[in-house]
Parts: structure tokens; sequence; C-alpha cells
């Protein structure tokens, strides 16, 4: 029978490990939250900040209650229990968050299921404190199956412009579940030791550094909800001609048609005016943000909420795609709007996206 | 529980938190590393990040070798260590010593002096050892590890505007309480401590919290920009137009560098006229705020009768609040000259007129 409580030779490298991760996950729970306030301040729409602060802050106190059982708690179940709770409740927050922000028909299918989770293992603790832990692990591990998941959605968004990135991430997450795996219990008994707890807590902290490489690497972590930021793409000649236009938002018209021409006079007033051949790449307007890039042809303009590296990278894409497919078109062009008219395909294809 | 239990519980935990401190410490310092490894690749030059970088890495290196002999029970090597451990602090400082004497040297023109004093300090600490002496440059270096970073980062916040003077105090007020560290890790704090009190942790326990307040602050003092960048601001104003609206007319300029506008009369009415197009044919009534170029920005800042435009290498913030501060003063100072342009003009000659804004703008922008 292994005693859980941490003694002898690994105590005091466990006890360091460990305290490590409580305050790294608690100060990523923090920046989250911290960038949530700020996004919510500046009326800028929040799109992960929230959840990823419930989720790290609910594992930081986990860690806390895990620790404070196996150092130095008399009753030990007590903490565990209070453990899984945290954890249990950080993960309802985190999916009722997920779920509810939905724009049209949020369906609850995770918030309820990890909503009751919480409070059978509080009344299995109250009434048969002994099959607790077993009934706790598969749930752990189901959550981590959809926590994964979730994060791989997340990923897939940004694939195309943060490879590297991406992996690491992943990577990261991969190793704190590994490693959030081999601190419990189960992993304890079966390997009879706690070298196996202290591999653990080095996998949780090397994951921790994984994420926290990925937080800084991205320049915002809005490129994740690079999709929802986009409100109108606008391709126009360089004379200021319309040649195609899509709105993506329908709340908000504008006058497309002119604004290509406004946009267009001001690229030929910076131009004339700013030394150098100076290009237009950018008008920030309150929250209208145009992005531009112009091609040999064309002028590309994205009317965003917010500039975003990605959003940047899909237009010169889009203005490259676009002058590819009609060369032959704009080199001796007519004046005919309607052979543009398949660039709708083109933009599926690029911005993968619906109309919200 | 009693009190002898709950001592040797938070002794244990206030250990443990000594590799936080370390950790937090390594933390900053990559901070500081990436912001100068990122702009370093824009072939940008600040060695200022780079030697705040060096301090923080080369501290946490210290202090782990600090902690970890501090933490355990005297082992044969024991000395060696606690040298080497004021060593890598030692290195840390002189790192940052050398990049700010070299960029504050026509401010501070100590020519190295510093540097060289921290250097022949380090260098006779290993000799000193066994003399009483030995305790009073421990704790030199100490004040010296504690005050240097503290007073540039003061310069810095006496150079530098709005939000990121805000952030700079944070994390000076950070330094202070960071400071209790190195002041309660010297050996005779640590030998006073554990003779006076019979449990020495309920004191230790709540001053590594306290730290680890204070790194917090320090982080969170140079997160969230680029002090790369902001540190630097001044280098990358171009020119400021002061456009009147209803005329769209340039009321007044300023050439912070050789670098000009190829045709600057034709800036004033372009820009205000291409503006209320786009405000025209976008539904919101929000004014355009920045124009990015490909090597330039155009900061924009609207009064109730002007247009404030400065031409910038980067959008910085300390940029954002010097432009908004001299729009407000200069519908404040010439609000009559905006109303009666035509009197003053025949009265007075523009020089004379903008003369207390020279000075304004002077003072915000003091080299």
């Amino acid at each position: 029978m292994v005693d859980y409580f941490v003694v002898g030779p690994y105590r005091e490298i466990l006890l360091t490990l460990e305290l490590v991760i409580i305050f790294i996950t608690l100060e990523i729970s923090i920046y989250f939250y911290n960038k949530y306030l700020y996004n919510r301040k500046n009326s800028i729409p929040s799109v992960v900040e929230l959840d990823w602060g419930i989720l790290f802050g609910a594992f930081s106190i986990t860690s806390a209650a895990y620790l404070y059982a196996d150092f130095f708690a008399s009753y030990r179940d007590l903490f565990i229990v209070i453990g899984y709770f945290m954890l249990g409740f950080g993960a309802f927050l985190f999916f009722y968050h997920i779920e509810s922000s939905k724009t049209k028909k949020p369906k609850f299918i995770f918030t309820p299921l990890f909503g009751c989770i919480p409070i059978i293992l509080v009344v299995l603790f109250l009434i048969a404190p002994s099959i607790m832990q077993s009934v706790a692990m598969p749930i752990i591990l189901l959550a981590y199956v959809v926590l994964i998941a979730y994060f791989l959605m997340i990923v897939k968004r940004i694939w195309s412009v943060y490879k590297l990135y991406s992996i690491g991430f992943l990577f990261g997450i991969v190793l704190w579940f590994i490693g959030f795996m081999c601190t419990s219990d189960l992993a304890i008994t079966l390997l009879q030791g706690f070298h196996v707890r202290v591999i653990g807590d080095i996998a949780i902290i090397s994951g921790m550094g994984l994420i926290g490489f990925f937080l800084n690497s991205i320049p915002s972590l809005a490129e994740i909800g690079w999709q929802k930021k986009i409100k109108y793409v606008i391709l126009t000649a360089h004379s200021g001609v319309c040649l195609y236009h899509e709105n993506f938002q329908e709340k908000q018209p504008i006058r497309e048609v002119l604004l290509a021409g406004a946009l267009a006079g001001l690229n030929i007033f910076v131009g004339t005016v700013m030394k150098g051949n100076e290009k237009l790449r950018v008008i920030s307007k309150g929250h209208d943000i145009f992005l531009l890039h112009e091609g040999n042809y064309i002028t590309g303009i994205l009317v965003v909420e917010q500039e975003l590296e990605i959003l940047k990278y899909l237009l010169d894409k889009l203005v490259t795609q676009f002058e590819d497919f009609y060369q032959n078109i704009l080199s001796n062009w007519k004046r005919d709007i309607e052979v543009f008219k398949p660039t709708e395909h083109l933009i599926n294809s690029i911005f993968s996206i619906r109309k919200i | 529980m009693n009190l002898g239990d709950l001592n040797s519980n938070l002794t244990e935990i206030s250990n443990g938190i000594n590799y936080v401190i370390g950790l937090l410490l390594f933390q900053v310092g990559l901070l500081f590393l990436k912001q100068w490894f990122v702009e370093r690749k824009k072939h940008l030059k600040n060695a200022t990040i780079l030697g705040y970088g060096l301090y923080f890495i080369f501290f946490s290196l210290g202090m782990f070798m600090l902690f970890f002999i501090t933490s355990h029970p005297p082992i044969p090597t024991y000395n060696i260590y606690f040298i080497f451990s004021i060593v890598l602090r030692g290195i840390g400082v002189i790192c940052l010593t050398i990049v700010l004497e070299l960029k504050l040297q026509k401010i501070l023109k100590t020519r190295y002096l510093i540097t060289l004093t921290l250097t022949v300090i380090l260098s006779v600490t290993p000799f000193i050892l066994n003399f009483s002496l030995f305790y009073h440059v421990e704790e030199l270096i100490n004040a010296i590890l504690l005050i240097l970073p503290m007073f540039f980062i003061f310069y810095f916040i006496k150079n530098t505007h709005g939000a990121i003077r805000r952030k700079l105090s944070i994390s000076l007020l950070g330094f202070i309480l960071f400071g209790l560290i190195i002041n309660f890790s010297t050996l005779r704090v640590l030998g006073l401590i554990e003779t006076s009190f019979l449990y020495p942790a309920f004191i230790l326990f709540p001053i590594k919290l306290l730290t680890i307040v204070g790194i917090s602050l320090i982080f969170y003092g140079f997160y969230g920009y680029s002090f790369f960048l902001e540190s630097q601001w001044k280098e990358n104003l171009l020119e400021l137009h002061i456009i009147d609206k209803e005329r769209t007319k340039c009321v007044y300029h300023k050439y912070f560098s050789e670098e000009r506008l190829e045709h600057g009369e034709l800036f004033a009415g372009g820009l205000t006229g291409i503006e209320k197009l786009v405000k025209e044919f976008t539904d919101s009534q929000e004014e355009i705020d920045v124009i990015t170029l490909e090597n330039k920005l155009i900061l924009l800042s609207h009064g109730t009768k002007i247009i404030s435009a400065l031409i910038v290498k980067k959008n910085l913030q300390n940029m954002r609040f010097i432009l908004k501060t001299i729009t407000s003063r200069f519908e404040f100072f010439f609000w009559d000259y905006l109303k009666f342009y035509e009197t003053y003009e025949s009265v007075l000659a523009r020089s004379e007129i903008f003369k207390p804004m020279e000075m304004f703008i002077h003072d915000l922008v003091k080299f």
C-alpha cells in the first residue's frame, strides 16, 4: 500500500516543483483575466481570454489544494475533494462561458455535464469516500479529451499562419495532460513511488513553458477569433472603381463603391505628399479598421474590427490569387465588373467563413 | 497544529518559494531578451533592454545558488557557492551599467567609472571572504544591485508620458518591494532573524510573498508594450502639423528631424478632404486616428477646431499621449486665434503667435 503523504527524499523537490506549478498557472490565469478586462474596457470583443483565465485559475487552486493535502494536511481526503470540486467548478464555468457566448442558438451540452460533476464528487465524498477517486479519474480523463478537442479547434483557426507555434502549443497541452496523469494517485500506486510524480511535475512545468512561449509569440490572442472580426471585403481597381465587394456582417452598411473611391484617393494623396513612394497599409477609424494591400492591378481592402496579422496575411493572399486568376482580364479590362462575380468562391476558400 | 509545526511548515514552503522567486526573476530577464531579440531582427539597436535582460538573468542564477545553499545544511563547498552567487549577481549589474553608461554617457559623464568600480569590488570579493569586511562588501553589492536599476528606471519615468510613465512607476514600486529580498537574503540579516526570533518563518514567509508581489509588479510594469521602443520614442518623431478644420489650412508645424514631406502644402487640404469622404461613406461618426503607411505612420488627434497630425516612424503610446496633450493645449491657448484668425494674422507674425507653443512642445519632447 502506497502512502500518498509525501515524505522522504522526494519531499523537498516535489514541494518546490508544485509551488512553481501553482505560481505559474496563477500567473497565466491573471494574465488572461487582465487581457479580458482590458478588452472589455476598450470595447474589443474578447475571444478566449476569460475562458482560459478560468481554466488556469481553477487548475492553480486545485494544485494548491492537492499540495496542502499531500504535504501538510492531517485529513487528506477533504483537501483532495476540495481540489476536485475546484477543477469541476472551473470546467463548468469554462464550458458555460464558451457555450453561452455563441452568437446564435447557444447549445448547452458540456455545461450541465460539468455542472453535475462537482456535486456528484462532494456527495460521493460524504457517502462513499473510498470510491470517490475511482469515479473522479475517468471524469478527469473525459474532461481532458474534450479540452484537447477544443484546443485542436482553436489551433485549426490559426494553423495557416502560425504552424510551428501551434505545434508547440499543442505539445505543451499534451505534456500538461501527461504530467497531470503522472501526478495522480493511480500513477504513484502503479509505479510504486514518488519519482513518477517528479517526472509529472517536470512535464507540467515544461508544458506550461511551451504554452507561455506560444502566448508570447503570437501578436495577440485575438488572432484566434479572426473570422468574427471581418466586416467587408472590397476589391478595387487602382482608379478607385469597385470590382467586387462582400459584406460579412450585414448589420453595418457602408457605401462600399464610394468608399473604394475615397480610399483610392487617399492612396494617391499619400503617394503625392509623402517622400519615398509610401503606400497606404492601414487606416484606423475607431472600431472600423481598413487594411489595404496594393497589387499590380488592384487594391484589396478589408474592413475589420481589429488589426490582426493573420488578416493582413489573408488579404495579401486574396489579392495575389485574384490577380493570378484574372490576369488576362485585368491587363485589358473593359470596365465590366460582372466578370468578377466568381470571386465569391475565392473569398470563401481563403476566409472559409459563412456570413454571420 | 502548534506554532512550532506551523513555523516548520512555513519554513518548508518559504524554501520552495525561494525557487519561485528565482524563476520569476528569470522570466523578467527573458521578457527583456525577447524584446531585444525581436527588434534586433528589424535592425533596431537598443542595448538598454539587453542590459536589463542580462541583469535579471544573472541575478536569478545568483539567487538560485544563494537559495540552494541557505536552505540546506552547511556543505563543505559552501563558500565557493556563496562567492559564485555574488559574482553572478555582480556580472548582471555590470552588464546593466555598461550599456546604461554607454547610452547615457552625455548625461552621466561617468566614463565607465561605475562599471570599473563594480568590477574592482567584485574581483576582490573572493579574497576577503574570511574577513569581517566581507559582510559589508556583500551588502554594498546588494545595495548597488538594487539602486542602479531603480535610478535608471527613474530616469525613464522622467522621460516618458501617460500610460508608460504609470507602468514604469509601478515597476519602480516593484523594485522597492523586491529590495526586501536582497536585504533579507544577506548572511548577516538572515543570521540575525534566526537568532532573534523563536519562529523566524513568521517574519521570512510574508517577506517572500511580498517579494513575489514586487517581482510581479516589475513584470507588469514592463509587460504589454515595447520598452525597447518606448524608451527611445523621441527618435521616432518626424513632423507635427496642426490643421484648422474650418479653413483646411495648416496653422502650425514643427519638424523633429531632417526628413520632410514632399508636398507639405497639400497635406492639410488632402488629409481633411479624404477624412470627410471616408467618414461620409461609413456609417459610424468616429474619426480616423491612425494612417499606417509602409514605413511611417500619421497619428491623428481631433479637437473641436483642429486636427493634429503627428508623422512618426512607430506608433508608440508616448506619442499618442503627447499628441492628445498638444491638441488640447493648442485649443486652450489659441482658441481666440482660431476663432478670429484673420484679425490675428494681420497684426502679428505667425512665429510670434505660436511662441508659447514652441516652449510647450519643447518641454514635452525635451531631449
